[in-house]
């Protein structure tokens, strides 16, 4: 087995954010490509701890950063439901597919 | 040689006032162009504020070169004035120098300009007094004069090309001023695309001066007017550059100056306001090339093959431009024809070296030669627009004024004395005879018989106009207004005086104030000599003509069929069909012309704008009508295209990187 | 060796209720899913040494950030959410996440620091001093920046459209 290392964190990592991408890809629902990005910041966040954890010294760069991209990801959920709710009293229909009015 | 003079370099200041005559026309040309489409009277009194303000900068620039001792003097275009050499800028190599020279030449012509200039301005207060667009008249003619004084101001050939473009502009909107006729609106193209032919060389000519030798300090190349004839005095040019310079600089003063074969525009820009025409005659347009090859005369010295060629042009200009004028029956064609004729005498003149003299007969014949055209504006206002001489006749008891004014201005251009077209005429003959009368000289006899052409067609108009008999009736016939005599009696006295005061009683100093002699040229005529036998000659030519004239036209001396037949028949259809010239022309354009511009464009047409230009766009057109369907509106796909690319980025990338995937 | 047990059981929990919330074909299940992700995330924190992480991680993400999502669900009428919840784009997005992962692994298998093994933790206070001290002006940046989302998210909501 071994012990733990980086390359463990890492892939576990890229598979959260594949899986992220791939629910940002094709869900159709707003609310649900929100989570599908919340995935993401996760996987950004676990790398970073990992990167952080085996090879930065200090040890605080990764934490740090990490706080940092928590605040932004709470500012963002509360931006983006509020648009998304709008969208929602605007059209009565949060369905990416039907909002393409930045087509050619 | 224009030196460097330490002592001299505490310039008089007040000379940098020179350029607010310019300035000052300018600002004229924009106030009156912005009141242009205002009800506003009156207008016309700005100009003429203007134009007495630059005669007192003349008098003001005038006084102070004299008080200088004529010393040459530069000046920048922030009006400091020194009489070294130092560039405003320098681009690459090339040094700039934007900024006046003020010597004898540049004054000469100031106070042509500003004089003529005011005094067509204050006539044409009346003579335009009807005309609806006359605050747009007055707002053109500063812009014209204004052009013309920067033309004689800069001291650099690039500025000059400009300014000499500005007056082309000018003479443009002056001459179609009256667009409502077609031949006016033909004229103005004839002059401006005619005068453009001598442009080409004139830019051509002026890049090859620009930029063939190194200076002193290192620049390859200036436009600096004196640091070209330095360069060319110290042999930095070769020969086929000087060559080709000046007879390519010497086309654009061909263009301008109407010498022949460039010359027909000359007798058509006469649909303009008679006014224009004094003014396009006697100050502003067709002295530009007189000007500037006086100006370049050191470099045409230098050159034999172009000085030859200059005073073969202008002598054939004189000759044939008066047997035109002889048999033109339109009263201002007739002048025009003459100011051709003596335009080609001033050419003639600096050809033969007498650069001073032309200069000298370029301001006497420019006041004459106004007063002749303002007193056929009287003439014609009172006629109401008519020109044709075979109409008029006894005028002279209608028009006491206008007559006596008509008289001498005719006698000073035949050269009779006291009268100032007699003294600069002499001079321009002593330049050709070298101080001894040759009869084998080919150019003297030539010019002899152009005194008497010249003293003929001006008898001819003068008694066929005021002295022979009226064959028409003339209804309400009426001397002109004072606002229009005026301007004509002041030309008069300039014209009389003008010769005497320069020639006779300031000899020595008014003529070294035309002191061009610094550029060093042997043997040329800088003073009025007094030659008995040539004076005889002249003159004896000058009255024989006027005898002939007489007898010919008053008198009927000679049966008029002799005309009509055999040789003079065909020698007058030659001439009155004006040598055929713009029948050669329109041969020249309908034929050659236009058939290779019509392979041009069909070339230009085909190869440059279908396949060099619209094809890529139609080509991009069409590729991008296709691709915009990328642009599908929806997130996800936008999402996985930047998927995709990262990825492949990134591959990329580290492929760059480590040389190996995994 | 205990710890890769752990974080191989952790590991397994996050990819399953990942798949969960991209595939879950209900709103509020979906966030149920992610919280447990959530969580699963936190835990990894703690066998990294990293125990005020893992309690940030839940009190942020999966008491606030969660709970607003499930208000915000709850504030509308629920049942317009569940319509579109098939995903018609799965072959495509399936491409795209792969070719992704592929990637991603490659990336951090080539570019090495992968045998690293060894983890030391850091103090709360550390990160605080640290925090305060030479994160100072970002740290107030980001407050600001977070004060501005939320008034914009109020404005935003709040607004009556002009139709």
């Amino acid at each position: 087995m071994g012990e733990l290392s980086l390359i463990h964190i890492q892939i576990a990592s890229i598979v959260l954010f594949s899986i992220g991408i791939y629910g940002v890809l094709s869900r159709r629902n707003a609310v649900l490509i929100l989570l599908a990005i919340e995935l993401m910041l996760n996987a950004v966040n676990l790398n970073l701890i990992g990167v952080s954890a085996f090879l930065d010294q200090s040890r605080f760069l990764g934490h740090i950063l990490i706080i940092f991209i928590i605040t932004i990801a709470a500012a963002e959920v509360a931006l983006a439901l509020a648009i998304v709710l709008k969208l929602y009293k605007e059209k009565r229909n949060t369905d990416v597919d039907k909002l393409d009015v930045l087509k050619w | 040689m224009y030196e460097i003079n330490e002592a001299a370099l505490q310039a008089p200041s007040n000379l940098g006032i020179v350029w607010w005559a310019p300035i000052l026309y300018i600002i004229s040309f924009v106030v009156l162009g912005v009141l242009s489409r205002t009800k506003i009277k009156y207008t016309y009194f700005v100009p003429i504020i203007v134009s007495f303000i630059s005669i007192g900068i003349f008098i003001t620039v005038f006084s102070t070169y004299v008080s200088n001792n004529w010393e040459r003097y530069g000046c920048d275009i922030i009006g400091v004035c020194w009489n070294g050499i130092d560039p405003w800028f320098v681009i690459g190599d090339i040094e700039m120098h934007f900024g006046a020279i003020i010597d004898g030449l540049t004054v000469t012509m100031l106070g042509l300009i500003s004089i003529v200039g005011s005094l067509v301005i204050i006539y044409s207060v009346s003579y335009m007094h009807d005309d609806p667009r006359k605050t747009w008249y007055f707002s053109c003619i500063s812009f014209f004069i204004a052009a013309m004084l920067f033309l004689v101001l800069a001291n650099n050939l690039l500025l000059i090309y400009v300014a000499w473009e500005l007056v082309g502009l000018g003479s443009y909107l002056l001459i179609g001023f009256w667009y409502g006729k077609q031949t006016a609106v033909d004229a103005a193209k004839k002059a401006f695309i005619t005068t453009r032919i001598g442009d080409v060389g004139l830019m051509v000519g002026i890049l090859i001066l620009g930029t063939s030798f190194t200076t002193s300090s290192g620049a390859i190349g200036t436009f600096h007017i004196p640091d070209i004839i330095l360069a060319a005095q110290q042999g930095m040019y070769s020969t086929s550059e000087l060559n080709w310079g000046c007879l390519l600089i010497f086309l654009g003063a061909m263009g301008k100056s109407a010498q022949f074969p460039l010359h027909i525009w000359l007798p058509d820009a006469m649909e303009g306001p008679t006014p224009v025409s004094a003014l396009i005659h006697a100050a502003t347009m067709v002295t530009a090339g007189i000007y500037l090859t006086a100006r370049l005369f050191p470099l045409y010295e230098i050159s034999t093959i172009a000085l030859t060629v200059v005073t073969v042009i202008g002598l054939i200009t004189a000759i044939i431009a008066a047997s035109m004028a002889l048999v033109m029956n339109d009263l201002k064609k007739i002048l025009a024809y003459s100011t051709v004729s003596h335009l080609g005498l001033m050419i003639f003149g600096i050809g033969t070296g007498g650069y001073a003299a032309a200069m000298l007969h370029l301001v006497a014949h420019g006041f004459s030669k106004a007063l002749l055209f303002l007193s056929a504006g009287n003439i014609m206002h009172s006629l109401h627009e008519e020109t044709d001489i075979r109409k008029m006749g006894n005028l002279r008891h209608y028009m006491p004024i206008t007559t006596i004014c008509f008289l001498i201005g005719a006698l000073s251009l035949s050269g009779i004395p006291p009268l100032s077209g007699y003294f600069s005429k002499d001079m321009l003959l002593h330049g050709v005879t070298h101080g001894k009368i040759d009869f084998t000289n080919i150019y003297f006899l030539l010019s002899l018989g152009f005194i008497f052409l010249s003293s003929l067609y001006m008898t001819r108009v003068f008694i066929l106009v005021f002295w022979s008999k009226s064959t028409t009736e003339y209804k309400d016939i009426h001397e002109a207004p004072k606002t229009m005599n005026i301007p004509i009696i002041i030309l008069t006295f300039f014209s009389i005086v003008f010769g005497i005061i320069t020639c006779l009683i300031y000899q020595d100093t008014l003529l070294d104030i035309m002191h061009l002699v610094t550029w060093g040229f042997l043997d040329t005529p800088l003073h009025f000599e007094f030659d008995l036998i040539l004076t005889i000659l002249s003159v004896g030519f000058a009255l024989s003509g006027i005898i002939a004239g007489y007898f010919l036209y008053q008198e009927n001396y000679v049966n008029k069929s002799v005309f009509n037949s055999g040789l003079f028949k065909s020698l007058n259809s030659l001439i009155s069909q004006k040598y055929y010239l713009d029948d050669a022309y329109n041969w020249i354009v309908s034929n050659v012309v236009n058939k290779v511009t019509a392979i041009v464009s069909y070339i230009d047409r085909a190869f440059v704008n279908d396949i060099g230009i619209n094809s890529p766009g139609e080509a991009i057109r069409a590729t991008s009508n296709k691709l915009r369907y990328i642009q599908t509106g929806k997130v996800y796909n936008y999402a996985l295209f930047i998927v995709l690319s990262i990825s492949v980025i990134v591959l990329i990338w580290i492929f760059l990187e480590t040389g190996k995937i995994l | 060796m205990n710890s890769l047990v752990v974080f191989y059981i952790l590991s397994s929990i996050i990819t399953v209720s990942a798949i969960g919330v991209v595939t879950s074909r209900h709103v509020v299940h979906a966030t149920f899913y992610l919280l447990i992700t959530l969580f699963g995330v936190a835990g990894v924190y703690v066998i990294l040494l990293s125990q005020f992480l893992a309690i940030v991680q839940i009190l942020l993400y999966g008491g606030a950030i969660i709970i607003v999502i499930l208000f915000a669900l709850m504030l509308t009428n629920i049942s317009d959410f569940n319509f579109q919840v098939e995903n018609k784009h799965w072959k495509y997005s399936l491409v795209g996440s792969i070719l992704f992962f592929i990637t991603g692994t490659i990336a951090f298998f080539t570019t090495g620091g992968n045998t690293v093994t060894g983890t030391l933790g850091t103090s709360m206070k550390n990160i605080g001093i640290e925090l305060f001290s030479y994160w100072g002006i970002p740290f107030e940046i980001v407050s600001v920046i977070l004060l501005v989302a939320l008034i914009g998210a109020v404005v935003v909501s709040n607004t009556e459209s002009n139709k």
